[in-house]
């Protein structure tokens, strides 16, 4: 017998390992497809819910706000999916079938800074994401695992070699000086 | 506690009660407080925003890799060689035809049908109900999940039973019977659903042709492996690889 698709854990997701994330990605897809042919949205549209889906639910398990599921993996990106679906159709008018989309139970929040927001960055938010990216290694970890992971400052020391919490607390004030320096030169 | 720790707190997610009422008082008073604070929310949603516009751009890259892998594979299917055998080739199918009569005979059956049952059969999970924790509904659908997601399929079965012949209760009462060993009545289930209902279909039709596998019913699973390949993008390649080997 083939081994069970839940064998993935979210702790093996959290490692970042891309070859866990297609896995995952690839495993889902074929049933979400299918099950989203129900609705009428076009092809094009079920695989950007998939995908936008598929983004929420990688940003919620790295960002810390999923930190364990009672339900398997791909029952909580259905839960996402689900939603999403329901949000395009009424975003585009279409009157949505509840029997069809199936109960939510209170499961699949997107949670905050999902996709539902909007995807894509504002200008002032490109500028602040290209000086990200130009901050030296060590600072894009640092604001990364604090910001983007929720790590907290103690996580960050022990996962970053640092000596105490208060050189974590000083390294990340420099990054985020720089960070405002650059974006905002005098 | 200083500002920064405030903030620190704030955003590691640890903020109390009492610390939530000061940041309050200082974004309502404290102008280069409340900028500080602004910025860092800023940067929290474009690490989230950014980082999920790559991810984004990943996921269309593996797109493209599946739309080659399938072009790829329809082509095999398409262009199956039809050489001439030679001297060589011809010896080696009689050689090959004695070998199977020899084989036939000791077996007088098939390929290992429970076992291509095994190496493809591979449990459905719950993408009906999500079942989260706090979620203090207890209803007969959330207990039926609950049961199959722990792998107690015989209590699953029991109350997805109870519950009516329609959406998604006949496909996931046929994995259970499936789990349970109740191949016939999973083929029953399966059969409903495919005729009577509206969802889980190309996965029914799959589980259909196991079904049928697993009990030996081997021109059944390869007419219900063609349906599915023929109409379904669902298990196709899994599918199209079961019914080489079975023809």
């Amino acid at each position: 017998m083939k081994e069970d698709k839940d064998a993935i854990t979210l702790e093996a997701l959290k490692s970042g390992s891309d070859f866990v994330l297609k896995r995952v990605y690839e495993e889902n897809r074929t049933q979400f497809l299918n099950y989203a042919r129900r609705f009428s949205l076009s092809d094009d549209d079920n695989m950007d819910v998939y995908q936008d889906a598929y983004v929420i639910f990688y940003n919620n398990i790295m960002g810390g706000k999923v930190r364990e599921l009672t339900s398997s993996i791909s029952t909580y990106l259905f839960g996402i999916g689900k939603r999403l679906i329901y949000e395009r159709m009424r975003k585009e008018g279409k009157k949505v079938d509840f029997e069809a989309v199936g109960p939510f139970h209170g499961g699949g929040d997107p949670g905050h800074g999902s996709a539902l927001d909007g995807p894509d960055l504002s200008r002032e938010q490109q500028l602040l994401y290209r000086e990200f990216g130009n901050l030296g290694p060590k600072c894009q970890e640092l604001l990364s695992l604090f910001y983007y992971r929720g790590y907290t400052v103690q996580e960050i020391m022990e996962a970053g070699n640092y000596n105490n919490e208060n050189v974590v607390k000083a390294a990340k004030s420099r990054c985020l000086k720089t960070l405002k320096e650059r974006i905002n030169p005098k | 506690m200083d500002n920064e720790t405030l903030l620190i707190r704030f955003f590691s997610g640890e903020l109390k009660e009492p610390e939530r009422a000061e940041l309050e008082r200082l974004l309502q008073e404290d102008a280069a407080f409340r900028a500080q604070f602004e910025f860092e929310k800023e940067l929290q949603q474009t690490l989230v925003k950014g980082k999920g516009s790559e991810l984004k751009a990943k996921l269309q890259g593996f797109e493209k890799e599946i739309a080659a892998k399938e072009k790829a594979l329809s082509a095999d299917i398409s262009q199956v060689p039809r050489k001439k055998p030679g001297l060589w080739g011809i010896a080696a199918s009689i050689a090959a035809l004695i070998a199977l009569g020899w084989w036939g005979m000791n077996t007088f059956s098939g390929p290992n049908m429970e076992a291509l049952y095994q190496d493809n059969y591979e449990s459905y999970p719950n993408t009906a109900v999500t079942i989260t924790r706090g979620d203090v509904r207890e209803t007969l659908e959330r207990d039926a999940f609950t049961a199959y997601e722990s792998g107690d399929f015989g209590s699953a079965l029991e109350k997805l039973s109870a519950l009516d012949d329609r959406d998604y209760t006949l496909f996931y009462r046929a994995q259970c019977q499936l789990q349970l060993g109740r191949t016939t009545d999973a083929i029953e289930s399966l059969q409903k659903n495919i005729e009577t209902g509206t969802v889980y279909l190309p996965e029914s039709q799959w589980y259909l042709a196991l079904a049928y596998l697993k009990n030996g019913q081997k021109e059944l699973a390869l007419k219900e492996l063609r349906i599915l390949i023929d109409r379904y993008d669902y298990k196709k390649e899994d599918a199209t690889a079961l019914l080489t080997t079975l023809e």
